[in-house]
Formats: structure tokens, C-alpha cells, sequence
């Protein structure tokens, strides 16, 4: 007889400790009952199951509690046949419960994936030592440590799982296992069909046929230098190569040993215990106390004011989601400009095999350009992305707002400016709202959803859900200058200066701040983005002081604009994006520190640079906080993680800085 | 004696560092690479002789069973292993369980004749990670498996054989092992290993003997777990040979299998006295004689006369013997043959108490015995063992 067992926690199926309980407690019972010769694992919910509860981890890791390793191991010792029978998705322990039955189907539809790396873990219920066994173990190392789900046809193809079925998965796993005639007669006649059992533990981790086995040390090095040095976001992907080494050197049950162990040391790892605070920062985002709770409006189609690089972002960002788009932009070289970085995004994508040229031509043709505002009356959602001033931006608002349809929502995409002062000119703030993308808003993921006074419960909620379509993670500011990003990005660089004026190179800074993980320096950041920009915002706040010395003024005066100009904190060779340090910005911080009487303190180490920006930086949180700025401080640091390049194994600024005193 | 020019280069040993000794299988090193081993010990020696690292000429290992995580040349491998510059090289020497005390000699050999400044030298051993997966296909030739198969003869076997030969009594060993486990068992008390031992914290794997399960468990190993204070003659009786129950080489009177390493800085004297290093002693000389493969263990009465000689020494005229102890039985043959006094040898116990992992047993023999030796003032020690496939192996020190 065939005993199924379904999962049935809903939503998802989480192998929570106080269900894996129940499922081995079924084990156990079917284990007993000599009538049962076979089983079959499958999943209620429309899912298989999404693996193990991260909530479980939050608390004091005790594995000596219930857990997926305690059925694995049930599932390990029983000589009875089991079956993964996979509908939907099968993650992480659950993906590691399916890889300790002896055969796997799945349905076309079902993903199959290890996603532990994501939260700095591994695999710790015997995946990092059963995949490798089971699949050509290059194929199982990769797919670990991207933490890549596959679909049912890789997985057929990998030998993840043994066949692809149709939906009827039950009425298929019980077909499997009729094939293999293990009916209790045939049973207690000791009839075995060959290869009943198929336990993947005994099958020996096979080197690619092209290997021989003295090529291993080197495969195993190539994968330690391919991923981040441990200090650096790379202490997980580390452990994980040692686990998948395990498996091809210790036999199974040391090589399990091994693999708890790992685990069990990243569980209380500093990287896992961020990534873990980021993870669940991201699922409160669109949590927001005191608004009542109102239905989204579905947006169909949307207008973008402005084809330049912002606005052409945001056009794509739409298409990419399968959303039409009109951008408007009067200057016919503009869309030329405009049309040229489309294709050109698109072709890319299609090169690099992420997309058909089927598709690409598709998305390309859901992006029209038009000079008329009439030719976005109609659509669901107007985004502005054209100069940064007040004035520019309240006459398009002036302009958009009579002809627009009613209940469209109308958005701006300004950086610091005040969302109500531009919903003032309309006869809308309730559907009013800003939407801060990051360049290149094709790409960066945050997105900063800015409540106006008046902006509706409904039009937020709208906002939220449209993130979402559109793959940004967005988080809720208040209106105030600079939003939660910007405003802090201004302490962020504000700190770097002031260690400028105090002697120390600015190269030197920003290789502190790299080598503490952010994506890039600050100085090289202001190149990147232009100092203009950072002086028309600093001509805009004057009570706002950047500097102690008129740094900003000085560049520029002199045409330093950054990257654009050639020059700019650092210098640049024709055509190059190449940072060179360069000594007349060191002298001329030197000679206006030195009239503006600013100490010299040229010997600090790149921790206390480190310390002081992010110290900068968490002090202005503090202040978003304390204003009502940011609903909490995982918004923040999910800010900026996204927005800025912060180190996610560092877990955001917030994190960082109240972790680092409470080890003080 | 030879003649001592004035222009004649001297090796002196100037620091000692190995790990303590852990039980194979199942002690603290089980699972502990012999990377890990003996990088530990040849990065901790360096640092006791306050050298820098890059003028280090040579590493030089001695492994038993150089193959496996003892394999791949350890000596380069132990090198970098203890951060070396990737331009001090390293070597592996291999004479079983002589591969230590030779690769001492080698280092020797390397500054006195090679005009190498200085050298680390030592053995190091994983017989948990090596022995029981070694190596075997096509282990064994044809021609030698008809003519001379005692060559491939287990150790046990050659020792059960002495005793039969040579008449040794089971209670003879028997007595022997109590007193390496006493001896031992007081050296520690009095913290006699304490300036060889470099403590190692690491992983070691754990197995509940009933269910099979395996977890790993992190462990700092400071001293020698395998010893037994503890042991009586009585419970040394009640022993059963390990070959049959017949035999009277049983697992009491026989060394332990042991996993560590030991490391020892030789640097030309002239050096040392340049920058001020006390030396523990000088490397004199080493003899190595083959005998019948079938009682190896007895070979150390032809090395010891051998080195003897060439040094224009007696017995008496040496102040200690470390003759490692693979079993009791071949350690009271070579012992009372050559009429060692029991006061001068052994002094701290052996690798019946202690263990011995064969490639680091001679360096470790050679530290204890300079260190020990300097104690009570003597001037010569002997550091001498037999070897498998049938060779006894002697190397001569002078305490400074």
C-alpha cells in the first residue's frame, strides 16, 4: 500500500519545527505499519513547499529540537520507497526532504531551488552532500551558491528529478510506483525489484568525465576564487564549497556531519544574522500603521514627462513589466537620444540571451514618444522625470492636471523637492504622490514612494502594488527634503568631505568605504552623478552646510563636474570612467582647510573612516526616524542597500551601527 | 671524534615546536589535515626563534605514509601552509618511522654542506586521515612478493616474530609498557613537554558508537590524550595479543596510533650567535643499517655501535637515549643488548605512552631528548629507532 503524506501549511507550506513535528510524527506512524510498503511525499496549497520558516533561526538556533534534518534522517533509515511527488515550488529543506527520497517527478510547472546563499546560510539538512551526488556536481555547486531554482525541464535535465508529469502528480507517483511492483506480497516474498531503494546517499559524487581525480583541488580552488573574500560577503559561498568538498572526499554520513556544522556556524554569523534582518525588513516595507486598509487600482498603462536618461528608465522599467507607456518629450533630438538607449538596452538583453528578439521588439513597440500631453490624458499613471526645479515641474504638473482623465494618479520623480508644494497646483493630491526611482532606473531596485500630505490610502496602496509588477522594492517617506535616501546621502557625503578637508586624500576615503563594502566611494560617487547636481541642491538649501570650505563652489567654478567634464574629485583620461587620484584636489582641500582653519588629521585608519561615514549616516537615520520620516529602521537600511550600493552582509546602516554597539 | 676545522659549518637546533599528540581515529586530530599539522608546528618554530620567515632555505618533512592529506609533497605544501613567502621551498623525506630524525639530519646536511643559513625540519603523521585509506593499487610487485615479501610485512607481524626469536617474555614487555606509561605519566606532571607543545584547536568528528551517528565537535588539544596513567600491570596482563591471543604483543605493550607534528629551526651556528640564539644542541651525525626485514625491530643494535664508533663514543659517554618504542617487545631487545642503562633511556616514557605518528616521532624524540638532555647535563643524546622494510636508525646531538 501507498501512503501519501501531503504538506498542508498553508500558505506556503513552511517546514516551521512545530510542523516538521507533525510530518515526522506521520513518518513514524507509516514507518510502523508493516501494510505500507511505499510513500509518497507531495504538497497541498498549489505549492510542494518553500522550505524551511526563517522565523525558526530568529530565535536561539537549537537543532536539537524538531527540525527537516529529523525526517530527512526518518526518510534516510526507512527501507520503504519514497516518492517526492513536486506541484509548484519545492525550496530549501523542502527541495533537501525531496532529495532524501529515493525517486522525484514533478510537474511542468514546479521550481526547484536551494536559495539558502541568499540569506548567508547553506543547505543544512543534507543538500550540499546529497545534490552533488545526485547531479553532475559542478551543476550542483553553481546552483547553490546563486541560489538558482530551476524549472522542471533543467531539473529533468540535471537528473534533479526522474520525470516530468502532468498535473495529475499523485495519480503519477502512484503509476511510478506501481512500476516498481512493490506490493506487500511481492514484499514478503521477498521479491525486490532491483533499484527500488535508491538512496542518494550512496551514490558517490561523480567528477565530470573530462576530470581526472587529481583536477579536483583546482575545481574546488576556481570555485573559492570565484566568489568574494570571506570578510567581504563571501562567508557563506566559502562554507559551501567546503561542504561540497565534503561530499566528494568524506564518506556520506561525515560529510552530513560536516554540512551541520557549517550551517550551525553561519546560523550565529554576523553576514547570515543581516541578511536575515534584510529579509524580513523587506516583507514589513509595505506594512504602514494608521492607514486604512484600501484596494489598489490596477495600472494599465502609464506616461512618462521627460525622455531623458531618467525618463527613459522608468519607460523601460514599465515595459519590462508588460506595461504600455507614452513618454512625452518636446525635443526631437531628445527622443532620438531616448530611442537609441532602448534599442540599445533591448539588444543587449537579447545578446546576452535574456530575452528573444521576439520579446525585445515587442517591449520596444510598448514604448511610444509623443510632444502632445493629450497623448497621455488617458493613461492610469503620469510619472514626471524633467529638470529638477520647483518651477519646471509645477508648470507640467499646472499643465497635465485639467487634461488627465479623473482618478489617474498623477507622480513626480523628484530627488529632494516638496511633493505637496507640486500637488498644490493640482485639483488631485489625494491621487498625488512622489515615486523617487534611482538611475539607472532600469536597473536599480529602489524605489522611494513619497506620501504628500493628501496622498490617498488608495493611491499608496496602488503605488505599493505597482512596485511590485514593476520588480522595485519600495519603501514609504515621508515628504521632506531629500526623502529617507538623499537626505541621508547628504550626511553620507557631508562626513567624506569633512575628512577631505582634514587632510585625507579623498582616494583614500573612498577605498575605506569600498574596502567596508560599499559598491563604490563617495567621492567617486559625487563624479559619477555629477557635482552640479550636488551644487544646484546645496544653492537650494543653504541652511543645509556641506562642507566647512567652499569646495563644491570651487569645482564648480572650475568646470570639475566629475566624470562628465574629465575632471572632478579625481581625473579622468578621454573616454575613460577610470578614477585617477589626483593631488590638485588634495592641495586644493588642503589650501581651503588651511583658510577656513580647519585641524589636520591626515593619519586615520580606513576603520575610523569607515566608522565616522556610516557613524554619519546612522546618526542622520536617527533624525528620519525621530521626524517620521522612515516607518522603521529596516526601511531605512533597505534604502540603502538598494539605493546605494551599502553592503547587504552588513545588514544597512541601522543595522549595522546598532549591532556594532551592542558588541561595543 | 672528527676533527673540528675552524671553517666548519655547525647545525644548530635553536627551537622546538610540535602539536601535542592526538589519538588516531578517535582523538582531537582525527580529522585535522596534515597541512594543517604541520604548518601549525613549522609557523610556531619560526616564531620561537624569532626569525623572519623569508630566510628560511628549507622546509623539510618526514611522513610515513606520504600520501593522502600527508601527501603532495607536504614539506612545499607545509610551507605555505604556515605563510611562508611562496620563495621559501620545501621537501618531503620519507624513511617510515626514521622519516622524522631524517629529515632533521637532511636539514642538517642542507646548512652544513649546502651552506643553507636555515632550515626547518620535523615529521608530521595523519595516520586517522591516511592509514585506512591508503593507497594500494598495484602496492605489491611480483618479483618481491616470491623473494623478499618481508619487506611488505605488517609491523605487528616482524614484532610478534622478535619476540618468538629472540625469546623476549611477555612479561618483559609487559613491565616495559608500565614504565613508559609511569614515565610518562611523571614528565607531565612535571610539565616536561610543556616547552615542545604548540596547543591546536580544531574540528574533530565525533561517532555515537551505537546509532553511527557523526556530528563534529571543536576542540582545543593542549597536551598528549593518548597516555594512561592509570595503568596497572594487572590490567597490562589481562591483554590479549593482537595478531592471535596467543601472541604476546598486545595493544598495552605496543606504541599507539597517534596523529601530530613536530618542527624543529637549524640554523648555521655562526648565525646564531650573531643574533644572539641560545641553541638547544648541534646535529653530530646519523647512521642508518638494513637488516632482515622480518625483525626490523631489533635493527638499532646495529645502528647504534655504528654511530657509536664513528664518533669515538661509548655507550656510557651518552647522557640520554630516545629509542622510540614501536613495541616493548623490540624496545627491551635493543635496550639490554647493547646494556643502555635504564636511567638514561627512555626518561620520559615513549610511543607506548605517548603515541607515535610515525613521521614525527624522531623530531619530536630529538627535541624531548635535547631539551631533557640539557636538564641532566648531559652532553651526548641519542635519538634512535627501528624502521619498517628493516633498518635501524641512530642521530647523535650534542647538548649546548
Amino acid at each position: 500500500m501507498n501512503k501519501i503524506i501531503t504538506l498542508d501549511n498553508p500558505p506556503v507550506n513552511t517546514l516551521s519545527f512545530k510542523y516538521s513535528e507533525k510530518i515526522l510524527k506521520e513518518i513514524e506512524d507509516a514507518e510502523r505499519d508493516p501494510s505500507i510498503t511505499s510513500i509518497t511525499i507531495t504538497g497541498a496549497n498549489g505549492f510542494f513547499s518553500a522550505g524551511v520558516d526563517v522565523n525558526d533561526f530568529q530565535k536561539v538556533w537549537d537543532p536539537s529540537g524538531t527540525t527537516v534534518r529529523d525526517i530527512i534522517e526518518a526518510i534516510e533509515r526507512s527501507d520503504k520507497v519514497f516518492t517526492a511527488a513536486i506541484d509548484g515550488i519545492a525550496l530549501g529543506g523542502a527541495l533537501e526532504l525531496a532529495l532524501a527520497c529515493d525517486r522525484r517527478i514533478a510537474t511542468p510547472r514546479s521550481k526547484l531551488g536551494l536559495p539558502e546563499i541568499k540569506l548567508g546560510l547553506i543547505p543544512g539538512a543534507g543538500g550540499t552532500q546529497r545534490l552533488p551526488r545526485l547531479i553532475p556536481p559542478q551543476e550542483a555547486l553553481q546552483m547553490m551558491l546563486k541560489g538558482a531554482t530551476v524549472g522542471a525541464e533543467r531539473a529533468l535535465e540535471l537528473g534533479l528529478i526522474d520525470e516530468i508529469v502532468d498535473p495529475g502528480v499523485i495519480a503519477s507517483a502512484h503509476d511510478v510506483i506501481v512500476s516498481l511492483s512493490n506490493d506487500p506480497e511481492q514484499l514478503a516474498a521477498g521479491e525486490h525489484v532491483e533499484g527500488r531503494k535508491r538512496r542518494v546517499s550512496e551514490m558517490k559524487v561523480q567528477l565530470p568525465a573530462t576530470a581526472q581525480a587529481f583536477a579536483l583541488p583546482y575545481i574546488i580552488a576556481e570555485a573559492h576564487k570565484s566568489v568574494p573574500p570571506e570578510e567581504s560577503g563571501g562567508l557563506a559561498a566559502h562554507k559551501l564549497i567546503d561542504a561540497v568538498q565534503a561530499a566528494f572526499e568524506l564518506p556520506f554520513p561525515r560529510g552530513l556531519a560536516r554540512e551541520y556544522r557549517l550551517f550551525d556556524e553561519l546560523v550565529a554569523s554576523a553576514p547570515s544574522l543581516a541578511l536575515r534582518h534584510l529579509f524580513f525588513a523587506e516583507r514589513e516595507l509595505s506594512k504602514i500603521p494608521s492607514l486604512p486598509s484600501a484596494e489598489p487600482l490596477e495600472i494599465q498603462s502609464a506616461g512618462v514627462i521627460g525622455g531623458g536618461t531618467m525618463g527613459t528608465g522608468i519607460a523601460i522599467t514599465f515595459a519590462n513589466a508588460g506595461i504600455p507607456v507614452t513618454i512625452i518629450e518636446p525635443n526631437a533630438g531628445q527622443v532620438g537620444k531616448s530611442r537609441q538607449t532602448i534599442f540599445g538596452m533591448f539588444m543587449h538583453q537579447v545578446k546576452r540571451g535574456r530575452m528573444t528578439q521576439e520579446e525585445a521588439w515587442k517591449r520596444g513597440q510598448s514604448i511610444a514618444f509623443s510632444d502632445d500631453f493629450a497623448a497621455v490624458a488617458d493613461c492610469d499613471l503620469v510619472i514626471e522625470a524633467v529638470f529638477e526645479t520647483m518651477a519646471v515641474k509645477k508648470d507640467v504638473f499646472g499643465k497635465l492636471d485639467p487634461i488627465m482623465k479623473s482618478g489617474a494618479i498623477l507622480a513626480s520623480n523628484t530627488s529632494t523637492l516638496d511633493i505637496d508644494e507640486m500637488a498644490a497646483v493640482t485639483k488631485r493630491p489625494e491621487q498625488f504622490l512622489g515615486l523617487h526611482f534611482f538611475a539607472p532606473a532600469n536597473i536599480m531596485k529602489l524605489l522611494e514612494i513619497v506620501r504628500g500630505n493628501q496622498t490617498s490610502a488608495q493611491t499608496l496602496a496602488t503605488a505599493f502594488k505597482l512596485a511590485k509588477q514593476l520588480r522595485k522594492v519600495a519603501v514609504l517617506s515621508a515628504n521632506a527634503f531629500g526623502f529617507i535616501g538623499n537626505r541621508m546621502f547628504f550626511e553620507y557625503t557631508r562626513e567624506a568631505v569633512a575628512l577631505a578637508e582634514e587632510g585625507v586624500p579623498p582616494a583614500r576615503i573612498d577605498a575605506a568605504m569600498k574596502k567596508f563594502g560599499m559598491a563604490m566611494g563617495p567621492f567617486a560617487t559625487f563624479d559619477l552623478s555629477g557635482i552640479d547636481v550636488f551644487w544646484h541642491v546645496a544653492q537650494g538649501r543653504p541652511d543645509l552646510e556641506l562642507a566647512r570650505t567652499p569646495i563644491l563652489d570651487r569645482l564648480y567654478e572650475q568646470k570639475r563636474l566629475g566624470q562628465k567634464t574629465g575632471k572632478g574629485f579625481y581625473k579622468y583620461a578621454e573616454g575613460s570612467r577610470e578614477a585617477i587620484r589626483d593631488e590638485e584636489i588634495e592641495q586644493l582641500f588642503a589650501e581651503l582647510a588651511k583658510k577656513a582653519g580647519v585641524k589636520q588629521h591626515p593619519d586615520v585608519g580606513d576603520e575610523e573612516i569607515a566608522g565616522r561615514i556610516v557613524g554619519a549616516l546612522m546618526k542622520s537615520g536617527e533624525e528620519i526616524l525621530r521626524d517620521g520620516v522612515a516607518l522603521r529602521p529596516g526601511d531605512i537600511d533597505i534604502v540603502w542597500i538598494y539605493g546605494y550600493g551599502f553592503p547587504p552582509y552588513r545588514g544597512g546602516p541601522m543595522f549595522y551601527a546598532q549591532e556594532k554597539l551592542a558588541h561595543a | 671524534m672528527p676533527k673540528k676545522s675552524s671553517r666548519m659549518r655547525e647545525a644548530a637546533i635553536v627551537a622546538v615546536a610540535r602539536t601535542p599528540i592526538g589519538k588516531a581515529f578517535r582523538g582531537a586530530f582525527n580529522q585535522t589535515h596534515g597541512a594543517t599539522l604541520a604548518g601549525h608546528v613549522v609557523r610556531a618554530a619560526i616564531d620561537r626563534a624569532q626569525l623572519d620567515p623569508a630566510e628560511i632555505d628549507d622546509v623539510v618533512m618526514g611522513v610515513g605514509l606520504p600520501e593522502g592529506a600527508t601527501g603532495n609533497n607536504l614539506g612545499r605544501v607545509a610551507a605555505l601552509r604556515a605563510g611562508l613567502p611562496v620563495s621559501v621551498p620545501g621537501t618531503t623525506i620519507n624513511r617510515y618511522c626514521a622519516s622524522g630524525l631524517q629529515a632533521i639530519s637532511v636539514g642538517a646536511q642542507r646548512i652544513i654542506v649546502d651552506g643553507a643559513n636555515a632550515v626547518v625540519a620535523g615529521g608530521v603523521e595523519s595516520i586517522s586521515m591516511v592509514q585506512t585509506n591508503m593507497n594500494v593499487e598495484f602496492f605489491t610487485e611480483d618479483w618481491m612478493l616470491r623473494h623478499d615479501p618481508d619487506v611488505y610485512m605488517p609491523m605487528l607481524q616482524t614484532a610478534d616474530y622478535v619476540a618468538k626469536k629472540y625469546d623476549v617474555s611477555r612479561e618483559r614487555q609487559d613491565e616495559y609498557a608500565l614504565q613508559s606509561q609511569q614515565r610518562t605519566a611523571a614528565a607531565q606532571k612535571a610539565g616536561a613537554f610543556e616547552k615542545e607543545i604548540v596547543p591546536l584547536e580544531t574540528w574533530k568528528y565525533v561517532e555515537d558508537k551505537e546509532t553511527g551517528e557523526v556530528h563534529e565537535e571543536r576542540v582545543t588539544l593542549a597536551a598528549d590524550e593518548g597516555n594512561r596513567p592509570d595503568t596497572t600491570l594487572d590490567g597490562l596482563a589481562k591483554l590479549k595479543g593482537v595478531l592471535n591471543p596467543e601472541s604476546s604483543v598486545t595493544a598495552g605493550n605496543s606504541s599507539q596510533l597517534s596523529d601530530g607534528a613536530a618542527a624543529v629551526v637549524i640554523i648555521h651556528a655562526k648565525l646564531a650567535e650573531k643574533r644572539g640564539l641560545k641553541p638547544l644542541g648541534f646535529y653530530r651525525g646519523m647512521v642508518v643499517v638494513g637488516n632482515e626485514p622480518g625483525e626490523m625491530g631489533i635493527a638499532p643494535v646495529y645502528a647504534i655501535p655504528k654511530l657509536l664508533k664513528q664518533h669515538g663514543l661509548k655507550i656510557d659517554d651518552v647522557g640520554l637515549w630516545e629509542l622510540n618504542e614501536a613495541f616493548a617487545v623490540q624496545t627491551v631487545y635493543c635496550r639490554d643488548t647493547l646494556g643502555i642503562p635504564n636511567e638514561r633511556f627512555n626518561v620520559s616514557g615513549g610511543a607506548i605512552a605517548i603515541g607515535h605518528p610515525y613521521g614525527m616521532s624522531g623530531a619530536r624524540m630529538t627535541m624531548h631528548a635535547l631539551i631533557e638532555g640539557k636538564k641532566r647535563k648531559a652532553k651526548y643524546v641519542f635519538v634512535t629507532m627501528c624502521i619498517g622494510g628493516g633498518m635501524g636508525a641512530a642521530g647523535l646531538f650534542e647538548v649546548a
